[in-house]
């Protein structure tokens, strides 16, 4: 009973009668109606016509001249531009209808298969004639206007027709731009063009049209669409909009992306509960397959078993070299300014380059054009506000945000001493202009602050901050050719100052500037094959350290080592081609070069011996831009997908990456006063290759989304030290460096629930991550020059994030995390020297911290829905480690009165409650 | 080192970050534990008998460290004399002739231990003579703002030639039980089981007592990125205002070493090795080489440094109440104890009697006053801390030869 036809019968008929002959016409008329010309026909044969005369009323200046016809040549001839069909009876009764046809047979396909458009889709499908019968469902709760369009017509093999119009405001008639034409709840990306006029390609039969406009009152039509035709419509003027409009595009994008990608939410990002109710994006992606951090207090991120320097992390473009505050335990970057944050571990396509591991591709939503917007978020350690506003009414707009963490002075109020001398504060702004200059060019400019300050003793305040600004030109040419140009400039600087009560306090500080342009172009060469290719060049500007004295009765002597400068250059292009309709691949190449460059020096240490004072034979001196060193090579990313059904598809990857630059760290974590140094003659460049496997999935129209990918990497030149070396303010660093191999492989596994009341994630990834450090000669050698695991090796990593909506109002959000505990050195025993006794460290990383795990819970609760208040407002409470568990961050070992005593710490050992109050207007 | 998981209502939560990290202790147990020499070697340019310890590293079960005797120890330098070491006592060589460091010399040392293996340094140069200039004490605060007295040393070398210091130093300190009385109570078993209670003269020598304690950490500085080499009120060691040290009379003997980078490294290492600056960042701990290597087998591991060092020595003496008069000094808290008096009506003397003598016995208390009433008849015992009045609970009666009042 779902479906049932209706055929227009003989309803309120005028009857003509007339005689019954078969004889041929004869008939000519000049701008008469339709129905005098039928009834001209019905007097010169026995033909009986049988309509309703509404359906003619519109065709009122027929011409035409026949000669002894046949009535089915006259009749198709007459209907020819019309919308009606006719049916010949036995006994000359000739049966109009509107739009239908009507048909003598049941088609093969009545009984057994539902007349769909899911069908219909195979557009060069089967070249049998489907038949339009309009299928209804029982349960549509609004009355959708249902239109006719075109004349059926028995032998139609088309299965798509085009229908047009124009939209117009119907309060001032104005053609209405932009407005999206969403068909069956699928977006084909067609909208209306400055003249308001549309077209679209719908399937024959029954299509659910929506016209949906930001600032129009949506509508729907039911078009039962016989043929090309045309349907212009009138909007009303949207008197509110409660929500946006979510469009909802190609639903297996994730199946079928060849560059496999991982997104991240942004927007919902905000449910998922934080220490002390801070949103952060980039923590939300620790809880994805093949993303971690060392440890909850851990610095940076790791990457399949990559280095947390291994990241190149970009905020429009310009790279932020320290996206965290307070040792990683805050975001730096204001969640509400964020538009999308999209990651790449897989595949890195090739207009990426210079880390080895992966690409955090952050990028800053476009400032409103409209009106004035704003967000704001107060936490129990932060504050934080973004506004917006339009600059040119409908084509450029500025962002300024800004966050302040405020926990400074209760740190001080607290009568615990270990508290007392320390101090931690940190901030952040970002400011963004966009200005659409036309419809094919635009530009953007971001800029970025963040600086942080904390001392841990009362003698000593570090303070680091990043620096970032970008100017991107978004051109497109022509429907083919589109470019960008982007200008960035970076920054990143620690101070630490030291102010005791001896002559040698001191300011100390590092800086690394860079400033990169890159010119990239997108070539759509076909529906088959795309293009992308560009250069890219960036400059790098490294003071490794200076040191000068603080205050008058300093003895410090000024001391800065010498800088570093290098030219990082790119060329790339990589081709999308699909193969078939099943078969896609991506293959780029990118040829990246690195020039070490003067002003300098650079020590040259004898062959086959260890680099140390002994062995340095010369030192080289370098002019302003002489080319120290040249490193370089071709980078092959290649990636690859096939179909294996709609819904499931299978891709391969394979990536090759070098990296100039590395982060200098003797800490078993990263620490913001860590120092980036550029390769040179001695360092060389950092190299990785990796290949991946992957199975994605969608399952109940893309509601469920399962992944499943493994991967093996490679790696060569990874940077360690030698044991005790001393990196800050050292001339010849080389001599503590040692470069050795990496090796990671795992399988990460993710099921994601999109739709519905509870949806989130649960993702397991069991992975391996090893460093060997081999040499010939023993200082340079850790672990006999065996394959260890690295500081950030965990095997099992397992989280599950869930949002369960209550009501519209009441939300509960859930998060746990389960890890391996990560590798430490233990020591092996003891011994006795200089009166005390010390701890003896061997094999590096041969003991595990306890496992970790954490629960935390969160409730959003929504303000009202009431039509007229100032803003909208949600407040969130959430308890971080639920269960208090004491999670172990390290474990250490300290000599105390000539006793070795072992230690751990942790960083969150208590749960921790929060209340955030967000509001938005 | 207790971790404080009590958060305080209100603030505390606003900055639980901080208030609930926690550093807590942890049992160590030792894994793969490794036998391996541990040398410790510093010749001076002091004339003497040199002093090499060799000894073995240890299990954290274990309480200490086992010395490895009857090696062959010697030390060669660059002019053709080899001076040979004999054991004093387990693990202690000393040479058998008197020597000294000379500048401009190198030397090197070997080693031969029973079991087969041989050991060689690295030679090393004798370079740079000592002076520490001057060594005072100063009333100041430490990093946590604790209020105390900084012991500060100021050297200078104007020749540039010294860089790396390191500095040991050997405490000592005089202590008066200022309750001191000349009895003591004793409460013996006769044979007959008659608890006899005698009174026997305190001895002076438990009025006052003299404590020494060497250094057991890592002080090291260096000059290197001053404009000279001048070492300028560089803190050796921070006593705070209450400690027992300087409740009365103390004096320190700083020992200033000028060493070489490599054993200045080493030494830094080790510290950095043992201390935790920053619990959030953890240095990367590792085996430290020294400079001694195996002949015998080149994988074969050695701890320890041979080190050939200058060195200069001040000793200074001051009373609490020259610096410090108007802070509040160490004390123990002496409270009388009353042993639970004789209950005439319930109980025989003799119970009494035993429970004083469980009381004397402990060795916990001295008598704070010699009783009125004789205890046989019951008479009231009142004892206090032993420290009260008794010094030798935290030294010995001997002045050291050094010692000036």
């Amino acid at each position: 009973m779902k479906k049932y036809l209706i055929v227009i019968f003989l309803l309120c008929l005028q009857t003509i009668t007339s005689q019954e002959s078969a004889s041929l016409i004869t008939l000519s008329f000049d701008t008469s109606d339709l129905k005098t010309v039928l009834v001209q026909i019905e007097e010169q044969t026995s033909y009986k016509f049988f309509f309703q005369d509404t359906w003619l009323e519109e065709y009122n200046e027929m011409s035409g001249s026949y000669n002894n016809l046949k009535i089915e040549s006259v009749l198709e001839d007459l209907f020819k531009d019309t919308v009606i069909n006719f049916y010949i009876m036995d006994k000359g009764r000739v049966i109009l209808t509107q739009n239908n046809v009507i048909h003598d047979e049941l088609t093969e396909d009545f009984f057994g298969k539902r007349v769909q458009e899911n069908e219909l889709v195979t557009e060069q499908g089967t070249k049998v004639v489907s038949p339009v019968f309009r299928t209804t469902s029982r349960s549509s709760g609004t009355k959708i206007e249902t239109v006719r369009i075109g004349k059926a017509s028995k032998n139609n093999e088309v299965q798509k027709l085009r229908l047009s119009g124009y939209i117009k405001n119907q309060q001032t008639g104005k053609p209405i731009p932009n407005v999206a034409i969403v068909v069956n709840g699928k977006n084909l990306g067609v909208e209306t063009n400055a003249e308001g006029f549309y077209e679209v390609q719908l399937n024959k039969g029954t299509n659910l049209i929506e016209f949906n406009s930001m600032v129009m009152e949506n509508s729907k039509k039911r078009v039962i669409i016989y043929n090309n035709g045309n349907l212009d419509i009138s909007l009303n003027e949207s008197i509110e909009l409660l929500d946006e409009v979510i469009l909802e595009a190609e639903i297996n994008k994730n199946v079928e992306d060849v560059v496999s990608k991982t997104e991240v939410d942004v927007e919902e990002s905000k449910n998922i509960p934080l220490a002390l109710g801070e949103r952060d994006v980039l923590k939300v992606a620790t809880a994805l397959p093949g993303i971690s951090t060392a440890g909850e207090g851990a610095q940076g991120y790791n990457v399949r078993g990559g280095k947390s320097d291994q990241n190149l992390i970009l905020l429009d473009d310009a790279v932020i070299y320290n996206p965290q505050h307070f040792f990683g335990i805050f975001s730096a970057l204001n969640p509400f300014a964020l538009g999308d944050v999209n990651i790449y571990k897989n595949g890195i396509p090739a207009s990426y380059g210079g880390r080895l591991s992966s690409v955090f591709d952050l990028t800053t939503k476009d400032a409103s054009t409209d009106k004035i917007k704003g967000e704001g978020a107060i936490g129990p350690v932060t504050g934080n506000l973004l506004l917006e506003t339009p600059i040119v009414k409908d084509k450029s707009g500025l962002m300024v945000g800004g966050r302040g963490a405020y926990a400074n002075w209760l740190l001080n109020s607290l009568d615990e001493e270990s508290l007392k001398n320390s101090q931690a504060s940190f901030y952040d702004v970002i400011a963004k202009y966009n200005h659409q200059i036309n419809d094919n060019s635009k530009i953007e400019a971001t800029a970025y602050l963040s600086r942080d300050d904390f001392s841990i003793t009362s003698d000593s305040l570090y303070i680091y901050g990043n620096r970032a600004l970008s100017l991107r030109w978004n051109y497109r040419f022509n429907d083919k050719n589109s470019g960008k140009l982007a200008l960035s400039s970076s920054q990143y600087n620690f101070d630490i100052e030291f102010d005791g009560q001896t002559n040698d306090d001191f300011e100390l500080g590092y800086r690394i500037d860079e400033t990169e342009l890159k010119l990239q172009f997108k070539y759509l060469y076909s529906d088959r094959i795309k293009f992308d290719y560009g250069i890219s060049s960036k400059f790098y500007l490294v003071r490794p350290g200076s040191i000068k004295p603080k205050g008058s009765e300093s003895e410090i002597v000024p001391l800065e080592i010498e800088k570093e400068r290098g030219l990082e250059s790119a060329a790339f292009i990589s081709a999308n081609v699909d193969l078939t309709k099943k078969f896609t691949i991506d293959f780029g190449l990118r040829f990246s070069m690195f020039n070490a460059l003067g002003k300098g020096t650079q020590n040259v240490y004898q062959e086959g011996a260890p680099r140390n004072d002994a062995t340095l034979t010369e030192t080289l001196s370098f002019d302003t831009n002489e080319v120290i060193e040249t490193y370089g090579g071709p980078e092959y990313r290649f990636a690859a997908r096939y179909l294996l059904r709609e819904d499931f598809s299978v891709k391969a990857a394979y990536n090759k990456t070098f990296q100039y630059i590395h982060i200098l760290s003797n800490n078993t974590t990263v620490s913001p006063i860590d120092t980036w140094k550029l390769s040179d003659l001695n360092i060389e460049p950092q190299s990785s290759q990796q290949y991946s496997l992957g199975f994605y999935k969608n399952l109940d129209n893309a509601a469920y989304e399962l992944s499943l990918e493994g991967f093996y990497k490679r790696s060569k030149n990874i940077l360690d030290f030698k044991t005790g070396a001393e990196v800050l303010l050292n001339e010849n660093i080389e001599t503590e460096v040692l470069q050795g191999k990496g090796k990671s492989y795992g399988v990460e596994f993710l099921l994601k629930k999109q739709k519905g009341r509870l949806y989130g994630w649960l993702g397991y990834t069991y992975s391996r991550s090893f460093i060997q450090l081999d040499s010939p000669f023993n200082e340079e050698r850790v672990n006999n020059g065996d394959f260890f695991p690295s500081n950030f090796d965990k095997p099992h990593d397992f989280s599950l994030v869930a949002n369960y909506k209550i009501t519209k109002r009441f939300s509960l959000a859930t998060n746990f995390v389960y890890q391996t505990g990560r590798p430490v050195t233990v020591p092996i025993g003891r011994f006795n020297f200089n009166q005390a006794d010390f701890a003896v460290f061997s094999d590096r990383n041969e003991f595990r911290i306890p496992d970790f795990y954490r629960l935390d819970i969160g409730l959003n609760i929504e303000g009202n829905h009431k039509r007229k208040k100032l803003a909208h407002s949600f407040v969130t409470i959430s308890i971080y480690n639920v269960l208090g568990r004491n999670n172990p961050f390290s474990v250490f070992f300290i000599t105390e009165d000539g006793e070795v005593k072992g230690l751990q710490s942790s960083i969150f050992s208590v749960p921790v409650p929060s209340i955030t109050y967000n509001f938005k207007f | 080192m207790t971790c404080n998981k009590i958060i305080k209502a209100g603030i505390a939560m606003v900055v639980s970050i901080l208030a609930s990290s926690c550093i807590e202790p942890t049992e160590i147990a030792t894994e793969n534990f490794e036998n391996i020499l541990v040398i410790d070697a510093l010749i001076t340019d002091e004339l003497k008998r040199q002093e090499i310890v060799l000894s073995r590293t240890f299990r954290f079960e274990d309480s200490i460290a086992s010395p490895e005797g009857e090696a062959l120890v010697s030390i060669k330098d660059d002019v053709g004399n080899e001076y040979v070491f004999e054991e004093s006592e387990g693990g202690r060589y000393v040479s058998q002739q008197e020597f000294q460091a000379i500048l401009g010399q190198e030397y090197q040392m070997f080693i031969e231990t029973t079991d087969g293996q041989s050991y060689a340094s690295d030679k090393v140069m004798f370079q740079q003579k000592s002076s520490l200039d001057s060594l005072y004490a100063v009333r100041m605060f430490n990093d946590d703002g604790v209020e105390g007295i900084g012991i500060l040393a100021d050297s200078f070398d104007p020749t540039r030639n010294s860089a790396y210091y390191r500095y040991e130093y050997e405490e000592a300190y005089r202590y008066v039980a200022k309750e001191w009385i000349n009895f003591d109570i004793k409460a013996t078993t006769l044979n007959n089981g008659v608890i006899s209670i005698t009174y026997e003269e305190r001895s002076v020598d438990k009025r006052t007592c003299y404590n020494q304690v060497p250094s057991n950490n890592i002080v090291i500085n260096n000059t290197l990125s001053l404009a000279e080499d001048r070492v300028k009120e560089f803190e050796v060691k921070f006593i705070k205002a209450d400690d027992i040290s300087i409740a009365d009379r103390y004096s320190i003997l700083v020992r200033q070493y000028v060493q070489s980078r490599e054993a200045n490294a080493f030494y830094e290492t080790l510290s950095n090795f043992s201390e935790s600056e920053n619990f959030l960042s953890q240095i990367q701990p590792g085996f430290i080489n020294g400079n001694i290597t195996s002949t015998t087998d080149p994988d074969l591991k050695v701890l320890g440094y041979f080190e050939v060092s200058a060195v200069s020595e001040k000793r200074i003496f001051f009373n609490h109440d020259d610096i410090l008069s108007d802070l509040p000094e160490f004390r123990v808290r002496c409270m009388e104890t009353l042993v639970p008096p004789w209950n005439s009506l319930f109980e025989p003397i003799e119970d009494y009697l035993k429970r004083v003598q469980s009381f004397v016995n402990t060795g916990v208390f001295v008598l704070s006053e010699v009783p009125l009433i004789p205890v046989e008849s019951g008479g009231p015992v009142f004892l206090k801390p032993r420290a009260c009045g008794d010094c030798t609970v935290f030294g010995k009666s001997e002045v050291p030869d050094f010692w000036i009042d």
